[in-house]
């Protein structure tokens, strides 16, 4: 896999174009002002790519989720109804399996987020503590858009953080390598207030990257003196210091601002899902139709997820139920979908962004997962997989694909990746690489 | 085929008898026989600090009442540590994002008020980079970085500082912003760990003097060393059993100890975790978060008692002593102390509790929203208590519990299923049973008589050893040789923060030992740590040792070099140095960018103007234009004087800081009303430009943006504001729209136009209003604020909400912040912008 990196285009961004606009609300066609004026190209380019990871923890009830029908045109299952809005831009595949499963949720979660087996921590215990062996597929992608955006990917959380301590596979979706993890937003306002939050004067900007560029020549002279093991680490500091560094150099992008959503804490004991998946939805839509960033994680629920999903009635959290609720669990069931009407909330956002002659959502692609097929049994076989968009035409869109082999689920990804325009030659190692996308789902 | 091959790792896996000849385990208590145990130290290692250590650090670096952050990535634990976390994660963009916004907040707050600063600073800077900027950085870092700089090193921040004042034409603010270059850097987010050469062993390496500091005071202080631990580490006592010896004393007697070793027992009893529990609210309405908050107190409470003095830590197990709230008194079904806060009790034998395991902190951690968990309860002791592993069930096993067919069952009775399959029974042996004794106690950690309508039965066995109820439980723990070895194991960990190897093994079997020897005095456990081995050396890393007179290879940024082998460590490499960058068309900091972000002073008409760097070459003096003078210590209006007439300006503090002010205004209980308005009037008025203020105008989780002003503060009656609007009377009317009008009208009526309040409540009839001649005043309508906020219509009228609404809207028309409302009618209102 070998991918370009070019320097920080400094994009002469919206300011003044769009001031006058004021509070534009988001899915009007805001940014037409950066098209041209046939509406087709994007500034100086083509309306750009976008690769987004969707994850929900503790996976699906498979005979409630797969399609009815194969092909294009699907028919929604109980589970997927919620998507009937978004159909034609969903493809569903089903009949894929984790090539490299040891682990119930460890397994899962690296083995379809990396294609690889999960790095594990210590070797004298035998209670297993793993990270990533490598990057996670949203960093894939990331490293891919490099250089183009403001931000080099965005990593937000919807429901709160209620796993284990069994390493960062459970506590963290977005990884750079072994215990090296981009931690997700939680709150609205402090993501509100990274993307769009007031700048500070341009002179104190530039003394900031001064302290930066310090900041980094120290690193750079601490790499010298330590172990190869803490030379990654410092490495991954440089490359975090110099990321904040480039974006002040790039300047402001002032494109439009949404109004600060706030924060949504519980209400009488009861955790509010929906207000916040809307919230963190439209900032991350904004970002998306700002060109703020190309690459995104939304981390719904973790691995193992211990979310209350009371909204259906859940009454103990989801992983509790995934294991407690006599057959045919109509709790599990419901919980998978309300998760998906919250998945459709953002689609939906996505679709209703109109974007040069398409929208938001013809010009992305994004991969919706979790880390086991179906929680009751903690199964890698039969694993929920879509992907989401129409990667700029490299995607059909509606189709249902069935594999009758128990192929590798590193197919879905690797699809889902060259649908936003990485042409990779493979994804995953060992037992999870594959070489081949899936041709049915590609336009 | 895969199934029978499942139920043999499941055996096998749980047997507890694993050896290291699979190479995936073994068990802790019994090392084989056949090899005898030789130590051999772990790897230094950076420790990242974690971010209770971070915060601790800079309220040590910084003055008293600074706000301490907290928009800062929260940690990860790893082998139940966060310390272990620290040891092995690095700093993500996010992080990274954070450390530079905390960096600026923490230097702003001391360098905005010029007395303050200059006491910090313990001089007056003259110029850039003069005297007083080398003499305090020096200091300064040295405390931060936890060693004395290298004169290059200081030349380095002295230079940027200077570099920084001259450009923004301000010394203080250039060593404001230089602060960054400190506590961004990996010196200060990471303890750098590098040991030296044994010159007892040359197959080891030890932790330097200045080294043993740090580990010290992060590990017994949870802080950085004072000043007296680094002079005792710079004169090398730290590397001698008589120096080591001397500064434990010294360090476990501070109170300061006591806070850190209660961090490592929140860790080692995951109390982290409680925050986060929830309950079914319609069971459990009366579950709140400072009921989570009193169960960990409690525990804390009880470790302080138990571990901290001089008693047997094992009581911990089965002290009948309690704390307890009026909300944890009827969880535990005792009367309710009268005091405020915890209060000690003694709960009867009959409660049938015991000690730390049969209080509510670890019952409703390990349990469902509505059903208990005997299986998580055990899987905790297990696990945490007897340091023995435990691992989940494989892919594929169906992990549902049967349900009755209409038959009621307890929850013991559904488990049995996972003694009945032997697939499950491997590792379910090890957790169920220890968990059944804890079944009287609920989700919640209250008692209960029955489960689903039947009787409970609790006796079970701790390995073969009868056990008949909760209480007899945490006997039999007490006195069980596991559990004292294992939390002599857990410490270690916490303490060096890393998994401990095969090699230091050793030193952890002495340290459990010695701890029985010691009677199980936590202290002991502590001393005996710091001064271990285990804690004092690290392996001799083959990638840094080497041998005296060698040569190899390096690199910086800019090119290629040599290092030389000194004394058996590798010298600075010689590549060519990393530059600052300056206008010369070069990359001379080697960052793949030229020229960037260069600007340099210029004459212009307001004193300077700015020059900025495009290819090599200076570009246009940029003049500044005289600007509205603000309360920032800079001649802003270029008049040749700093700060003169500007009453008005936007404060930016934290509830944090604002509670050390007026208690109650703390940011969650409340976070405006009359105490949060005493808080801000009083900042304002400490600060040199302003004698009251207003807010908060925006508020964060922990920030709150204040309008300091200068008005006139009034006292005035009730009954004198009552005159002017009849509802505020003060009894029981003293703030709303109400006293807003009422002030309002008094104040025009002095001739003062308008004012807010109250900034002060005497209790004694009067208030202290401040009034704002200056204000200006303006009819408009609820719909004008809505777009500042959405929340602020008529429907909400007054509120944090429509304060931030108002304040955006006189900022929309040029003032610095507003308030209101004065008078509202329906859709109509009165707003006042100060200017």
């Amino acid at each position: 896999m070998l991918l370009k990196k070019s320097p920080m285009k400094r994009r002469t961004f919206l300011r003044g174009t769009l001031a006058g606009v004021g509070a534009v609300a988001v899915g009007l066609p805001a940014l037409d002002a950066m098209l041209d004026e046939n509406g087709k190209a994007f500034g100086q380019g083509p309306i750009p790519d976008r690769f987004g990871l969707w994850f929900f923890g503790n996976g699906v009830k498979p005979d409630r989720w797969i399609p009815g029908t194969e092909g294009a045109g699907w028919t929604p299952s109980a589970e997927l109804a919620p998507l009937e809005g978004v159909r034609d831009w969903v493809s569903v595949v089903t009949g894929c399996e984790i090539k490299t499963a040891t682990h119930p949720h460890h397994s899962g979660m690296t083995g379809v987020l990396t294609g690889s087996r999960y790095h594990q921590l210590g070797t004298t215990r035998d209670t297993i503590v793993t990270t990533f062996a490598g990057p996670s597929v949203d960093m894939i992608a990331a490293s891919h858009f490099e250089g183009s955006t403001p931000f080099r990917s965005l990593e937000l959380g919807i429901t709160r953080f209620r796993g284990t301590d069994e390493g960062t596979t459970f506590q963290h979706l977005s990884h750079n390598g072994p215990n090296n993890v981009n931690p997700s937003e939680y709150s609205p306002n402090r993501l509100f207030e990274r993307l769009f939050g007031m700048p500070l004067d341009s002179d104190v900007d530039l003394a900031r990257r001064s302290v930066l560029d310090a900041v980094m020549g120290q690193v750079r002279g601490l790499q010298g003196r330590v172990g190869s093991r803490d030379r990654a680490r410092l490495e991954q500091h440089f490359e975090s210091v110099r990321t904040l560094e480039q974006r002040l150099a790039a300047g402001v992008s002032a494109c439009m601002e949404p109004t600060n959503p706030g924060d949504f804490p519980d209400v009488e004991g009861r955790e509010q899902i929906e207000q916040q998946n809307r919230a963190m939805s439209d900032l991350l839509v904004t970002a998306l139709a700002c060109d703020l960033t190309r690459s995104f994680s939304v981390l719904f629920s973790p691995a193992g997820s211990g979310v209350v999903v009371w909204p259906v009635g859940a009454r103990n959290s989801l992983h509790q139920i995934c294991h407690d609720e006599p057959n045919p669990q109509p709790t599990v069931h419901a919980a998978v979908v309300f998760t998906m009407e919250q998945l459709a909330y953002f689609l939906g956002r996505m679709r209703d962004t109109v974007e040069g002659d398409g929208t938001l959502l013809d010009h992305s692609s994004i991969l919706i997962t979790s880390e086991l097929a179906d929680g009751w049994n903690h199964s890698n076989r039969e694993f929920p997989l879509l992907i989401a968009g129409r990667g700029n035409g490299r995607l059909r869109g509606g189709v249902h694909y069935r594999s009758r082999s128990n192929e590798n689920t590193s197919h879905a990804v690797l699809t889902a990746l060259r649908g936003a325009g990485l042409p990779l030659e493979s994804f995953g190692t060992e037992a999870g690489q594959v070489t081949s996308s899936i041709g049915a789902l590609e336009g | 085929m895969r199934a029978r091959s499942l139920i043999l790792l499941l055996l096998v896996a749980c047997s507890g008898n694993i050896g290291d000849s699979d190479g995936t385990g073994r068990d802790p208590r019994d090392p084989p026989p056949q090899e005898p145990l030789v130590f051999a130290p772990a790897a230094a290692t950076l420790h990242r600090l974690t971010r209770a250590e971070y915060q601790s650090t800079v309220r040590d670096l910084f003055p008293a009442g600074t706000p301490i952050p907290t928009d800062l990535e929260v940690d990860t634990p790893l082998h139940g540590f966060t310390t272990v976390g620290g040891s092995e994660l690095t700093i993500s963009p996010l992080a990274a994002e954070q450390y530079e916004a905390a960096a600026r907040q923490l230097a702003s707050h001391v360098f905005s008020d010029p007395a303050r600063r200059d006491a910090f600073l313990g001089c007056t800077i003259g110029a850039p980079g003069d005297a007083c900027v080398r003499t305090f950085l020096a200091r300064f870092a040295r405390r931060a970085w936890r060693r004395p700089l290298e004169p290059a090193e200081l030349d380095a921040l002295v230079t940027l500082a200077a570099d920084l004042g001259t450009r923004l034409r301000d010394g203080n603010r250039g060593l404001e912003l230089a602060l960054g270059a400190v506590l961004q850097s990996p010196h200060f987010l990471f303890r750098v760990e590098l040991a030296e050469p044994d010159p007892d062993d040359p197959t080891r390496r030890r932790y330097t003097s200045l080294e043993m500091a740090a580990r010290l005071s992060y590990f017994l202080w949870g802080t950085t060393p004072d000043d007296a631990l680094l002079d005792a580490g710079e004169r090398g006592e730290l590397v001698t059993d008589a120096g080591l010896r001397r500064a434990v004393d010294r360090l476990t007697a501070d109170p300061r100890a006591a806070q850190a070793m209660g961090r490592f027992f929140g860790e080692h009893m995951s109390l982290d975790r409680l925050a986060a529990v929830t309950k079914d609210p319609e069971r459990y309405p009366q579950l709140s978060a400072s009921m989570l908050a009193s169960m960990r107190t409690e525990l804390e409470r009880l470790f302080s008692d138990h571990a901290l003095g001089d008693g047997d830590v094992r009581d911990l197990f089965t002290t009948d002593r309690a704390y307890v709230d009026a909300e944890l008194a009827s969880i535990y079904g005792v009367s309710a102390p009268s005091g405020e806060g915890l209060q000690p009790t003694t709960l009867p034998a009959s409660s049938e509790r015991g000690g730390l395991l049969g209080r509510a902190g670890f019952l409703a951690l390990w349990s469902h929203a509505t059903l208990t968990s005997p299986t998580t309860r055990g899987r905790f002791v297990r696990m945490n208590l007897l340091c023995e592993d435990v691992p989940p069930p494989p892919p594929g096993v169906d992990t549902t519990l049967p349900h009755s067919d209409g038959e009621p069952k307890t929850m013991r009775e559904r488990l049995e299923i996972h003694r009945s399959n032997e697939v499950c029974a491997g590792c379910h042996d090890k957790m169920d049973p220890i968990g059944f004794a804890f079944e009287r106690f609920g989700p919640l950690g209250e008692w209960r008589d029955t489960d689903e309508g039947l009787p409970i039965d609790t006796t079970t066995d701790l390995d073969g050893t009868p056990v008949a109820d909760a209480a007899e439980l945490g006997e039999v723990i007490a006195t069980d040789p596991r559990v004292a070895a294992c939390l002599s194991r857990r410490l270690y960990r916490y303490a060096t923060g890393h998994l401990e190897e095969r090699g230091e093994e050793i030193v952890v079997q002495a340290l459990g030992e010695g701890f029985v020897d010691a009677e199980h005095r936590f202290r002991a456990l502590v001393a005996a740590l710091v001064t271990s081995d285990g804690f004092r050396y690290a392996a001799s890393d083959p990638e840094s040792a080497c041998e005296t007179g060698a040569r190899r290879g390096c690199s910086t940024a800019c090119g290629g070099g040599e290092q030389r082998c000194v004394g058996g460590a590798w010298s600075a490499c010689d590549a060519p140095a990393v530059r600052m960058e300056d206008c010369n068309g070069r990359d001379d900091d080697c960052d793949g960018m030229i020229d960037e972000a260069l600007t340099r002073a210029c004459e212009g008409t307001c004193g300077g103007g700015t020059q900025t760097c495009s290819a090599g070459a200076w570009g246009a003096c940029e003049d500044d234009e005289p600007a509205i003078e603000l309360c920032n210590g800079m001649d802003d209006d270029c008049d040749g004087t700093a700060d003169e007439g500007t009453a008005n300006h936007v404060a930016i503090t934290s509830f944090t800081a604002l509670r050390t002010v007026h208690a109650q205004c703390d940011g969650s209980t409340q976070r405006r009303g009359v105490n949060c308005n005493s808080a801000i009037h009083r900042t304002c008025a400490a600060t040199s430009c302003s004698n009251s203020g207003f807010g908060p105008v925006e508020a964060g989780a922990d920030e709150a943006h204040l309008a300091c002003v200068t008005g006139e503060t009034r006292v005035v009656s009730f009954a004198d504001l009552s005159a002017r609007h009849g509802p505020c009377n003060g009894a029981p009317e003293v703030m709303g729209p109400n006293c807003n009008a009422a002030i309002h009208r008094w104040c025009g009526a002095n001739g003062m136009t308008t004012g807010f309040g109250p900034v002060e409540l005497p209790g004694d009839g009067t208030a202290y209003v401040t009034c704002v001649p200056s204000a200006t005043t303006h009819s408009i309508t609820y719909g004008a604020l809505t777009p500042h906020h959405g929340s602020c219509h008529s429907g909400t009228r007054i509120g944090p909400e429509c304060d931030a609404a108002i304040h955006r809207w006189c900022r929309a028309m040029g003032a610095v912040s507003g308030f209101g409302p004065l008078e509202n009618s329906g859709e109509n209102l009165a707003v006042a912008c100060v200017r």
